[in-house]
């Protein structure tokens, strides 16, 4: 059952450890930000250390990740997860060059944007069968429940936001979305105390206005529950990069950004850094070459590369 | 001063805000730290910063940018940094440094005005109705649906009366657990009544029942 995508590489020791490749998703809340461009040469860079990738188009319906990884529409996809007798996921996996392979999301059929819960749950219990070091998500845009579990069942959450305002109200909608979703994996017990501690502080008139103050307020009523509820929040691994910079300004965005999500929703979210706006990305899809193999010395590919470093250097630790 | 609440803002009595909180540097945290936060936390806060506007009135940005130069006001000096070190330390007590223990502020501010319109912790309406069109109801899905909805299995052990080995075996999908195949049908349907399947349709999808029928 050798996988081209495996044949080259070895098993690398962090992977030997952990015993299941490492999950990666992006995601943003509106399109046209670059999910698909940063999860392609996120991978590719990825397997330019080394590493075994497998990339997986979760853009379900709107799929052209394997255009920024530079090959046609591959012939297997998700749908033959669900239609044919396909037992094992990683006979859906296309190979795109030494250690990368993809798994596209369907284009075809008018439902397949709507996949069902037990097609949802199916993938995710597969994905980690997937026979790679790495696996990247790419998440469509929007806020339906399948893309924010998708996000929430990966190991790291990597947020696409261009320094528009439009795309950060969305970024900033999906990422409570994704709090509100996660909130509800937290036990019983310390569901039902934040509904009662919500509904008590409306009562009193001192209505709890963000997640910020949820946690507060919990940790000054329910200091075991809060801690119950700080851990299943700390889960989140949430990574941001500003996409599309033209001024330097821009570059602060990112750091503003987090400033915020601290304030507004509690969360930490690690600035991972900055792609300038460049005009040879289009020109490499045009040529439907990925950029970061078209212009390995470029500025952007730089910036990719060591992206990808950083969130290796986290996972190993 | 005495013990303010944490987090009541309204409190006419002013708490010791946590500065520390407010420009999100460590207690410990050197000058540059705190330059570089402050920087940073005045960047996000200005007047046209794209990064609040859609989050905070006009009214609470002016609000919390005042809040930050108080707070770096005090911060970078060193004289001034040091008494407020010392009151702070006696107001909440060695305890505040701990994780949990840290001060969100700002957040009453928002443009929103109650989180609870949003946070619906009621069960998900989404995986309730998708229960309905599974295709195969196996011992782990069944597993999964009882767990979601948090019933235990001595709870339906208690109200159905089945032994609670016969109850584990039905999710293990070990029919030769049980005597005849019609006591695995019986307990199976009561079973799925408990955690709110419609029992016919469980009892047909079940995997293990399907084999027989099939044979």
């Amino acid at each position: 059952m050798a996988k081209p995508v495996s044949q080259h590489a070895p098993p690398s020791k962090a992977a030997m450890e952990a015993n299941r490749p490492k999950v990666w998703a992006v995601g943003s809340g509106k399109g046209g930000v670059g999910k698909s461009f940063v999860s392609a040469n996120l991978g590719l860079a990825l397997s330019r250390q080394g590493k075994r990738v497998v990339m997986v188009d979760l853009d379900l319906g709107g799929a052209n990740l394997h255009t920024c990884l530079g090959i046609g529409q591959p012939e297997t996809t998700l749908s033959d997860f669900f239609t044919a007798d396909t037992r094992d996921i990683n006979e859906l996996v296309t190979p795109v060059c030494d250690h990368v392979g993809v798994i596209s999301g369907a284009a075809d059929g008018l439902n397949i944007a709507n996949i069902k819960y037990f097609q949802k749950v199916k993938i995710l219990r597969n994905l980690h069968r997937i026979d790679a070091d790495y696996i990247i998500l790419d998440l469509g845009a929007g806020t339906s429940f399948n893309t924010l579990d998708f996000f929430i069942f990966a190991d790291r959450g990597i947020l696409s936001v261009i320094p528009e305002p439009t795309s950060i109200e969305n970024t900033y909608r999906f990422l409570k979305c994704v709090c509100i979703r996660k909130l509800k994996s937290v036990d019983a017990a310390t569901q039902h105390i934040i509904q009662n501690v919500l509904t008590q502080r409306r009562r009193e008139g001192r209505k709890i206005r963000t997640l910020a103050g949820l946690f507060s307020t919990m940790a000054q009523l329910h200091p075991d529950h809060a801690a119950q509820l700080a851990r299943t929040m700390a889960c989140m691994n949430m990574h941001l990069i500003v996409n599309q910079v033209v001024e330097s300004s821009d570059i602060e965005m990112g750091h503003s950004f987090k400033v915020a999500c601290k304030n507004y929703f509690g969360m930490n979210i690690d600035y991972l850094g900055y792609l300038h706006h460049d005009t040879a990305v289009l020109k490499a899809l045009r040529l439907r070459k990925p950029f970061i193999s078209q212009f390995p010395q470029s500025r952007l590919a730089i910036n990719l590369d060591h992206m990808a470093a950083t969130l290796m250097t986290r996972d190993a630790c | 001063m005495n013990e303010s609440p944490r987090g009541n803002m309204s409190d006419t009595k002013r708490p010791v805000k946590d500065y520390y909180e407010l420009l999100q540097v460590s207690p410990d945290a050197g000058p540059m730290d705190i330059i570089h936060a402050y920087r940073h936390a005045k960047l996000a806060y200005q007047p046209d910063s794209l990064a609040v506007y859609s989050l905070y009135s006009d009214e609470e940005i002016e609000h919390i940018r005042a809040q930050i130069e108080e707070a770096y006001h005090v911060l970078s000096d060193p004289e001034k940094r040091r008494a407020y070190d010392a009151a702070r330390g006696m107001e909440a007590g060695p305890e505040h440094t701990g994780r949990q223990q840290k001060v969100i502020r700002f957040s009453d501010y928002s443009r929103q005005d109650d989180l609870q319109d949003e946070l619906d912790m009621t069960p998900d309406k989404e995986i309730e109705q998708s229960y309905d069109d599974v295709e195969a109801y196996t011992g782990a899905l069944l597993r999964e649906i009882r767990e979601k909805k948090g019933i235990t299995i001595d709870a339906i052990a208690k109200r159905t009366r089945i032994s609670k080995q016969y109850l584990h075996a039905i999710e293990a999908e070990k029919k030769e657990d049980f005597p005849a195949t019609v006591y695995l049908k019986g307990y199976l349907g009561q079973y799925a009544a408990e955690i709110g399947l419609d029992p016919q349709k469980v009892v047909h999808a079940y995997p293990p029942l399907a084999e027989t029928s099939g044979t």
